[in-house]
């Protein structure tokens, strides 16, 4: 009783040529106590182009939040709910700030957005802050419950680094399993959702979640590296020449 | 043996680019007249010569242009790639304040538009390239620029030819107005073409710094 999850990142070709290296940072994990109901995680950062250490930043987001989803997990019990969602958001603003503070520099140069998925069986947690994406099936077919956030202009977003970081925050909670979940960064973000509408593009994400659902034992150590080569692959630099993640669950029962 | 698997897709989302609109504000006075005027025609088609170098500059920014005087719209907002610049031939005084309102119209009815069909767009940018000064009311045109500014809703940069009343330029402007070296309209376009591909390929979160203006202008 279980997610099958992958997740990969992959640099942009504009950041091929300019040298920065790649500044989205992801996680996609299962916690599983046989004590408990598993838990699933994925988080998805996108380190800012303008901040020195945006993509240090991503992985610290990662790296506070998922430290912050285990302490929890060894506790009996808690509530996926706002409450909950704020506290993961100051605790990786904690680690971003701490680390700033070390190397006597400003947060603002470890701005990156941060997307996460948090769910049990038996509900879901969404928090959003910043472009990009999160789309699940919690049943109902697939639905972007977060508005994809944006500012006036297209290259403009919220960081979790920001002042107003919690102000901004958008968290959807929903009660119930989702069967299918997708997070990604802003440069899949125009492959797979419809702007206009802000629903999913189906056809997108039909192949990732057939392979994930079908895949057998044998295959699931090649999932990684195909969701990577298909990161790199022609069809998509084509279409984005910045930084891409994807990271998906689905539930295989 | 493990059977392949593959994610390969190629289902995308058609989604439109996002646009990056510029407005061009372009002195065609009588002052204009001889070779002012054909270098500023040639720096327009270098302009377009070098946008369709580059993809993804063609399928997003967007050019319009507002000759002066009279004003006229010389060339509503169409992108780079339906972009052939007009012949410009010289002609009357200058309202300057009459085409910078008429411009600054034309850029807000074009984000309206984007947004009606869901199109993200960047920061407009609004260039007035003038030899003379103002001719009519200019003092409420300079107010709007402003206020525009003030509430991010453009960039007005200005250039002054030789004969330029700066003085009047730097109360329209609140950027520091360039004054073009000569007549380096080629450079010029070279210039603001380079500036626009950076900026629309320009990621969240980027701000993009204008390259130095070296080669075309002095401050």
């Amino acid at each position: 009783m279980t997610w099958r999850v992958v997740a990969a990142s992959a640099v942009g070709t504009s950041h091929t040529v300019t040298g920065t290296g790649c500044q989205d940072s992801c996680l996609a994990q299962v916690e599983t106590d046989p004590a408990k109901p598993p838990l699933l995680t994925i988080f998805v950062a996108d380190g800012a182009g303008s901040a020195l250490h945006g993509g240090a930043g991503a992985e610290l987001a990662i790296e506070a939040a998922t430290a912050f989803v285990g302490q929890h997990y060894a506790r009996s019990e808690f509530a996926l709910n706002d409450h909950w969602a704020v506290e993961c958001i100051q605790a990786v603003r904690a680690k971003i700030y701490a680390a700033a503070n070390q190397q006597g520099t400003q947060a603002r140069d470890f701005a990156c957005t941060f997307l996460g998925v948090v769910a049990s069986p038996f509900a879901t947690l969404l928090m959003q802050i910043g472009d990009g994406g999160i789309v699940v099936d919690v049943g109902n077919g697939l639905e972007v419950p977060i508005t994809p956030m944006a500012g006036e202009y297209a290259n403009m977003t919220n960081f979790v680094t920001d002042e107003n970081a919690i102000d901004v925050l958008a968290v959807a909670t929903l009660p119930a399993r989702p069967e299918k979940v997708a997070v990604f960064s802003d440069g899949i973000q125009r492959l797979a959702l419809n702007m206009a509408t802000n629903s999913a593009h189906a056809p997108f994400f039909t192949p990732f979640f057939m392979v994930l659902e079908t895949a057998t034992a044998a295959q699931e150590d090649h999932l990684q590296a195909e969701l990577a080569r298909f990161l790199n692959s022609p069809a998509v630099n084509e279409r984005t020449d910045d930084d891409k993640t994807l990271a998906l669950a689905h539930w295989v029962g | 043996m493990t059977e392949q698997i593959s994610f390969g897709t190629t289902e995308f989302a058609d989604n439109p680019e996002p646009r990056c609109p510029c407005l061009l504000l372009l002195d065609v006075s009588g002052s204009m007249q001889g070779q002012p005027i054909a270098e500023l025609n040639a720096g327009l088609t270098t302009f377009k010569d070098e946008l369709a170098a580059d993809t993804l500059a063609m399928k997003r920014v967007e050019i319009g242009i507002v000759t002066f005087g009279p004003v006229q719209i010389a060339l509503p907002f169409q992108g780079a790639a339906a972009f052939y610049p007009p012949v410009l031939t010289s002609q009357g005084d200058t309202p300057m304040g009459a085409a910078i309102k008429q411009g600054l119209d034309m850029v807000r009815q074009r984000k309206d538009e984007y947004r009606t069909n869901g199109i993200a767009y960047y920061r407009p940018w609004v260039f007035l390239i003038t030899d003379g000064g103002p001719t009519d009311e200019w003092q409420s045109a300079a107010a709007a620029v402003r206020e525009g500014e003030a509430s991010k809703s453009f960039a007005f940069f200005a250039i002054g030819v030789q004969g330029a009343n700066m003085d009047t330029l730097q109360q329209i402007s609140v950027r520091e107005p360039l004054r073009l070296d000569g007549l380096r309209f080629r450079d010029l376009f070279s210039w603001l073409s380079s500036s626009l591909r950076s900026v629309s390929r320009s990621t969240p979160g980027t701000e993009v710094p204008l390259q130095s203006p070296q080669g075309w202008a002095s401050v």
